[in-house]
């Protein structure tokens, strides 16, 4: 102890001990991932993943390939119950939402004449209780979305 | 003393994943355990787990009240109507 008394006379006091320095940093949690993939059907709604817990979002990317076009695909993006993305790929692609510092979920390759996607989460989204992705099949197709979701459970 | 600080479930190769992220006492590692393989969520499921992970002493879990046992697929009709005593 710093005014040379046993520690046990004295709990941790900031005020009284004097302190050369003092770090003070957020408490980040532990890194997580989720790195699945899902098989989407014809005309369905998957859920790809949960997680319920408080923490940060690091990044994800979602990329699949499959064998005709999923140009109408749609993407529901919850966090705590709300939902913050709901869109259409082609809607991310065709207006060019690409930059994460505008849009929680970019576009990163939409490829419609080799039928080559993925997509992207954006860094730094915080989570109270929940956050989740679905995916929407529109087009009458059958194919495999993988995910690779990197975050931080506190 | 066990916490509970997150359920992560996921889909991979065909198969439900189902992982709890537990902090024991005095510890800020966090621990990542498999819950199982294609089995659906509800809160009894992981008390039991939670109270299995425990290995010192009498069980003491904490369940924080924003942690939600919701399977993804929502509820399963064959847990409606298992009771948390």
């Amino acid at each position: 102890m710093a005014h040379g008394l046993p520690d046990y006379y004295r709990g941790v006091d900031i005020a009284y001990q004097a302190l050369s320095e003092l770090i003070n940093r957020p408490k980040y949690g532990a890194a997580q991932s989720v790195r699945g993939s899902t098989a989407c059907g014809p005309n369905n709604t998957k859920t790809l993943f949960t997680v319920s817990g408080k923490g940060i979002i690091y990044g994800g990317v979602l990329y699949y390939y499959p064998t005709s076009s999923q140009y109408n695909g749609r993407f529901i993006y919850k966090i705590d119950g709300q939902t913050i993305v709901d869109e259409w790929a082609w809607v991310l692609n065709n207006f060019g939402i690409k930059d994460p510092l505008c849009h929680p979920m970019v576009v990163l390759l939409f490829d419609n004449v080799n039928f080559d996607y993925c997509f992207g989460l954006a860094y730094g989204y915080t989570f109270e209780s929940s956050f989740s992705m679905q995916y929407q099949e529109t087009n009458g197709g059958a194919f495999v979305l993988y995910h690779r979701i990197a975050f931080a459970l506190i | 003393m066990v916490e509970l600080r997150g359920i992560i479930q996921y889909y991979d190769d065909g198969q439900k994943h189902v992982k709890l992220v537990i902090r024991r006492e005095h510890s800020d590692i966090y621990e990542t355990h498999e819950l199982g393989l294609d089995i659906s969520v509800n809160k009894g499921r992981i008390l039991a787990e939670l109270a299995r992970l425990e290995t010192a002493g009498p069980v003491r879990l904490i369940w924080p009240h924003h942690i939600k046992a919701e399977d993804m697929e929502g509820v399963k009709e064959n847990d409606k109507d298992i009771k948390v005593g």
